[in-house]
């Protein structure tokens, strides 16, 4: 049988607490009592799991799922580099959860922070609420091709800026809006946006695909219209367009292997690229 | 403070001391007499069977200044991952590995026992900056060169052929922006890099809006120097760095300024590994380090400096930003332009040297070349070009590979052998013992750059900058236990700092600071020259002229050596 592992905390948060130690991997050898002793901190100070959450233990379904109830909006780094079994989150999350996960499960029924799913590797992320930027970015200053390199993030909300940045595997879909510059620098993979997006998408794209279905701010001046596809494609579901098909970004590099469709009937300010696929 | 260091075997090419057991005293901040100290208040350090060297001195790293800065900007992924914790009451924290802040940089040169460093290129307008940068570097003595070949008010001056002139603007850009040295980066490209041109400049080719050539500006500065008598060479970055086939320039930049010696040494060739390239292209690519190193031997007017790389990833910075826009062509990763503004040209690039990538592997050998080739060490210096070669921290690594054969062997295997096919490292047997480290690392660049009296010896009445490493040189093989020679450097036993104890066991136990070193003359200027300056000083400049001038008290501690 498996353990389910409910956090609470004692107290509403003011400062960031990182806790990457929350996480199914490094509870599963662990009894109760040496999970409360784990390493965290709150701001500058280091505590210990217990000081800062009630934690109880209960015989669960699966093998580890940890269950957090409350307010984790300040807590950071949580399934950090996680690798399998659950975290349930029932509430909001803070930033970085899910960094440089390798598999397993996060679900979260409020908001997340920024940089969620960083460096994924492989795994399932879902957030039922909205999602900070940088969705399964890399961090700042990285080479390219460094960002999410697998697994899938499923975003019933918005997301913030540079979803996706520098991704180079994986899928990222988000059903609300999204910031400027999803897909920023990306190599390989699927972002999908249901709704709609400021602009700037693709930038510096050398591979991947990014379907924007709502309505797109403009294109940027690197890209190429290639055609006008029916209909697309994102994890053998088929979603119906037309699309405008955009190649790109020329500026980082002329093969042009980055591609951007977008939807062609919520976006009538775009009917000039049709002109010119007609001439 | 008083300290006596007994029983040490004692390196101190300065005075010619090769390794024999001394017993060393240290009183108010300098090495005295035994006799002067008082055994019975005087803390001793029992150094047997370890060895005692002056404290080192790195005569070329960027480590101040506005381009380092704008690196730590531009490198946040060299920050994130690095970070020094707090030691409350011994050292402050700090992040960075390539880039580090400020007290990190003191506290890991005394860490190795380093306790001087130059910052080799300060452009004059943002110099106050780096003084505020130096400042703050804890633990050691710092010296600051002024970039002087893209000032236009000079290059005006020597286009018009005013040497006297020249001489004079020379000596009030030092006087007023308390720096120690004239640095020269790829003469004249500034100029042509604020036209979008420049790279590939060679010495003989013209510098348009001036009318003269590189050539003029290196033998120009040379006449200057001799002039003010300053107390260090020019040192130069030669034209078209970095790339191949430029050791004929590296070779006539050398010659240009033969006539000009009357014995002494006038040029200082400064990361002279970026510059001993052979070949037409990338692809045919070699190694002619022996080519630069043979001139060095034939000549008694040149020393260089090693720039050494080392695998992994660096940050080349360089007032080339012809040449930096270039590379980033080829690492294709972030590009940084900079002081453009400021009687400079700077870029910045972050770049991978790869052991398998068979250029990076030549870059390498020539490197090491160098120093193994040179038949006089007093006229060659280690240095990495801290952090275009490798970060400072590296040292160690490089000193065990010139120490020992048998490690260069070992790397050998894991290098690209077409690179090594392509220099003549691997028929090279020489290897270098403590004593010739202890030139290549203190007294060469303590006496190339004129501090001989007070930095770099052991003698009395030197400052009391001492290092002592946990190394036995009459048990260890240092050929067979290079790991060992390494690991000793990496972390010196005890430094000591103006006569007080910084390190112990390779841990920074205390944090002083010392001065910042800097040229003073004797005499004034005339009321002609000041009026003429400010009229041309009004022309190119938005500063005034009065608040261009460093006022002492924005500087933490100075220390003048006079000259003239």
């Amino acid at each position: 049988m498996g353990r389910r592992i409910v956090i609470t905390p004692k107290v509403t948060f003011e400062v960031p607490v990182e806790a990457e130690n929350i996480s199914p991997d490094v509870f599963a050898n662990l009894s109760l009592d040496e999970i409360k002793k784990l390493e965290v901190y709150e701001g500058n100070r280091k505590r210990s799991l217990g000081e800062l959450f009630e934690v109880s233990e209960e015989e669960g379904e699966g093998e580890v799922t940890v269950v957090l109830d409350g307010g984790f909006s300040k807590v950071c780094r949580v399934g950090e580099g996680m690798s399998f079994g659950e975290i349930l989150v029932n509430g909001d999350l803070g930033s970085f959860a899910g960094y440089k996960m390798r598999g397993g499960k996060i679900t979260v029924k409020g908001n997340v922070g920024g940089w969620l799913g960083a460096h994924m590797v492989k795994g399932t992320i879902e957030v039922f609420g909205d999602a900070g930027d940088h969705v399964g970015a890399s961090l700042r200053g990285l080479r390219k091709g460094k960002g999410m390199s697998g697994g899938l993030i499923v975003i019933h909300g918005n997301a913030g800026a540079e979803v996706g940045a520098g991704m180079v595997k994986g899928t990222i879909i988000v059903e609300g809006n999204c910031g400027p510059l999803p897909g920023y620098a990306m190599m390989g993979g699927n972002i999908l946006i249901k709704g709609n997006c400021p602009g700037k998408a693709g930038a510096r794209m050398t591979g991947g695909k990014i379907v924007v279905c709502g309505r797109i701010g403009e294109i940027l001046p690197s890209f190429y219209i290639d055609s006008i596809v029916p209909s697309v494609k994102v994890k053998k579901v088929k979603y119906e367009g037309p699309f405008y098909l955009f190649l790109g970004d020329a500026l980082e590099d002329i093969k042009c292997g980055g591609r951007l469709y977008v939807h062609v009937g919520n976006n009538p300010h775009l009917s000039e690229f049709k002109e010119l696929l007609e001439v | 403070m008083e300290i006596i260091i007994k029983n040490g075997f004692v390196y101190d090419p300065l005075n010619g001391v090769k390794g024999e057991v001394m017993d060393i005293g240290v009183k108010d901040g300098k090495i005295v007499d035994l006799s002067e100290v008082d055994p019975s208040k005087a803390k001793v350090i029992d150094a047997k069977g370890k060895v005692v060297m002056p404290g080192g001195v790195d005569m070329h790293t960027h480590v101040a200044g506005p381009k380092v800065n704008s690196a730590r900007v531009m490198m946040p992924d060299d920050h994130y991952n690095s970070f020094v914790k707090i030691e409350r009451g011994v050292h402050r924290s700090g992040t960075g590995k390539r880039t580090p802040s400020t007290f990190l940089v003191g506290y890991r040169y005394a860490r190795m026992g380093w306790t001087t460093i130059a910052e080799p290129a300060s452009p004059p307008l943002k110099t106050l900056h780096t003084h505020e940068e130096l400042d703050d570097i804890p633990n050691v003595d710092k010296l600051c060169f002024l970039l002087l070949d893209s000032n236009r008010i000079l290059l005006e001056y020597l286009s018009e052929g005013d040497l006297d002139r020249a001489t004079l603007l020379v000596k009030w850009l030092l006087d007023a922006t308390k720096c120690y040295a004239v640095k020269i980066v790829d003469p004249g490209v500034a100029v042509l890099w604020s036209l979008g041109k420049g790279y590939g400049l060679d010495i003989d080719d013209e510098i348009l809006p001036y009318n003269i050539t590189p050539r003029d500006i290196v033998v120009g500065l040379c006449k200057i120097n001799q002039r003010l008598k300053l107390p260090h060479s020019i040192h130069v970055h030669c034209n078209r760095l970095g790339i191949p086939g430029n050791y004929e320039t590296t070779l006539k930049t050398m010659e240009a300024v033969s006539h000009l010696s009357n014995g002494n040494i006038n040029i200082h060739i400064t990361h002279a590994q970026f510059n001993s390239y052979g070949g037409d292209s990338w692809f045919e690519l070699r190694s002619a380090g022996e080519e630069v190193a043979k001139l060095l031997n034939r000549s008694n007017h040149v020393s260089l400096d090693a720039g050494q790389i080392d695998f992994g990833t660096a940050i080349t910075m360089t007032a080339d930003a012809p040449f930096e826009f270039a590379l980033y062509h080829l690492a294709r990763w972030k590009w940084g332009g900079a002081e453009v503004e400021n009687e400079a040209a700077a870029g910045i690039v972050p770049f991978k040297y790869r052991r398998r990538n068979f250029v990076n592997t030549v870059q390498w050998c020539i490197g090491l070349e160098l120093v193994l080739l040179a038949k006089d060490l007093w006229r060659v210096v280690l240095t990495t070009d801290h952090p275009n070669g490798a970060p400072f921290t590296r040292y160690p690594k490089v000193i065990a590979l010139l120490m020992s054969k048998r490690y260069r062997e070992e790397m050998f295997k894991r290098v690209s052998s077409k690179g090594l096919k392509r220099s003549v490292l691997p028929s090279i047997d020489r290897e270098l013992d403590p004593y010739d480290i202890a030139i290549i690392t203190r007294a060469a660049p303590a006496k190339l750059l004129g501090i001989e009296k007070f930095k770099g010896h052991l003698g009395v009445g030197a400052d009391a900058d001492i290092a002592i490493y946990d190394l036995n040189p009459e048990e260890t093989d240092f050929s067979r236990d290079y790991e060992k020679v390494k690991a000793a450097f990496k972390r010196a036993l005890y430094t000591i700092k103006g006569g007080e104890i910084i390190v112990e066991e390779g841990r920074v136990v205390k944090e002083v600071f010392g001065s910042t070193i800097a040229v003073k003359f004797s005499d004034g200027y005339e009321e002609d020259f000041l009026k003429d300056l400010k009229e041309r000083f009004e022309k190119y400049y938005t500063v005034s002229f009065s608040n261009y001038w460093i006022p002492e008290h924005k500087i933490r501690k100075l220390r003048y050596v006079s000259c003239g």
